[in-house]
């Protein structure tokens, strides 16, 4: 531990125990970005001699999968044994080119079950997202099973946008037991951080309105006609499994007046969700960062929040008046709910306070 | 930076159209992120100090 470190605990009061070990300092979020893009730049690069160079591996399905568990399991041996940085971003390559050579050897097998590749790739994505050692794989593995899920619910029961609902249901439950098993706090933030990041993406790709021939399957089934409404109840579940959670960690604290607020304030997002979809999914981003105190997850919510009123904006089905008077009742509404709760917490606050 | 020395290095090896090209491409991109990342960490570290 530095010196200038051990005299600002002296100063706080904090006194060490003789002998005791450095903390470990974690490595950035830049960093590994840096290591996440390099690894998948490296990984196609490896994947492009493969293709060049061992055309024979390719066209064996069989070929191709086995050296594809042969480069994820080499990976795993290599993440295990933590040699460095090096190895790290050599093992993260090599199971990142791993992977697309089972995928392509799972496209060939399945090539009329579409629904059937997807549901595999997120079965590998959930499974390596579990066992790989390495806080990046893990991310990285999690984004891409959250990816794989939506595609999976899209090509099998038309109901891609549950899938939005589900990675965030999921999402929620981990960061709000990330102190639960203080072993393993490091490897529940990197899975929340992947699916909050798949949930980003499955966003923008709703939005974007490629969701990869969504058009082919409206087959009029109920559930597909329900799945966005699905996908804003399920974000409405993870809102009132946060507002309970910090009910109940708060307990003392917050009066029920507000509790009563809160609900009802989760009830009119929800009801907003239903001309508007993807908000509740922003605000539960939003507000479940304001409860962890975590700012990389509200600059996420705040980017779903604008992604899901710039989609309502350009919603085409519906007229520009009706557009500007919904989001002049939904500013007015917040409006009044940030006033009236500045007015309840503070009267809060001088009824509990003694 | 890494993007532009690999772009030169890609630059060089496409034109002979070897396959093993990539392969050095790789691990130029390897060795290039590896070292990016201990700078960046000893940045941290002294920073956090």
């Amino acid at each position: 531990m530095t010196e200038s470190l051990r005299e600002r605990l002296d100063r706080a009061g904090i006194t060490l125990v003789e002998g005791e070990a450095a903390p470990a300092i974690e490595p950035p979020w830049f960093v590994r970005a840096l290591q996440a893009f390099s690894g998948w730049l490296a990984a196609l690069f490896l994947l492009g001699f493969i293709g060049m160079g061992m055309v024979f591996v390719l066209e064996s399905s069989v070929a191709a999968a086995v050296l594809g568990l042969v480069m994820i399991a080499g990976a795993y041996a290599l993440l295990r044994g933590n040699g460095g940085d090096f190895v790290e971003h050599l093992a993260l390559a090599a199971s990142l080119a791993g992977q697309l050579l089972v995928a392509w050897a799972l496209a060939h097998a399945l090539v009329n079950q579409t629904a059937g590749l997807w549901w595999a790739l997120l079965l590998l994505q959930v499974l390596l997202a579990l066992v790989m050692p390495s806080l990046t794989h893990r991310a990285l593995s999690a984004l891409a099973a959250s990816l794989a899920l939506y595609m999976a619910l899209s090509e099998s029961l038309s109901a891609a946008p549950i899938a939005a609902g589900l990675v965030l249901l999921v999402a929620v439950a981990l960061w709000l037991n990330e102190f639960r098993w203080p072993a393993r706090m490091r490897q529940c933030q990197a899975l929340g951080h992947g699916l909050l990041l798949g949930l980003l993406a499955i966003q923008m790709m709703e939005y974007s309105g490629q969701s990869l021939l969504m058009e082919l399957h409206q087959d009029g089934l109920v559930l597909a006609w329900l799945a966005p409404w699905m996908g804003d109840a399920l974000a409405t579940l993870a809102l009132l499994l946060l507002l309970h959670h910090l009910f109940q960690r708060h307990a003392q604290a917050v009066p029920l007046r507000v509790r009563m607020a809160a609900y009802g304030a989760a009830i009119v997002v929800m009801l907003l969700s239903l001309q508007a979809h993807g908000l509740s999914q922003a605000v539960v981003v939003i507000a479940l960062g304001f409860a962890i105190g975590h700012r990389l997850i509200i600059a996420l919510g705040v980017l779903l929040l604008l992604l899901a009123t710039a989609n309502y904006y350009y919603w085409l089905e519906v007229t520009l008046l009706a557009k500007s008077a919904t989001l002049l009742a939904l500013g007015v509404l917040l409006l009044a709910l940030r006033w009236g709760l500045q007015r309840w917490w503070r009267r809060g606050e001088g009824e509990v306070a003694p | 930076m890494i993007v532009m020395v690999t772009a030169m290095i890609g630059r060089y090896f496409m034109r002979q159209g070897d396959p093993g090209g990539l392969l050095v491409l790789a691990m130029a991109v390897l060795g290039m992120g590896a070292m990016a990342v201990i700078w960046l960490k000893r940045l941290h570290r002294e920073m956090s100090a």
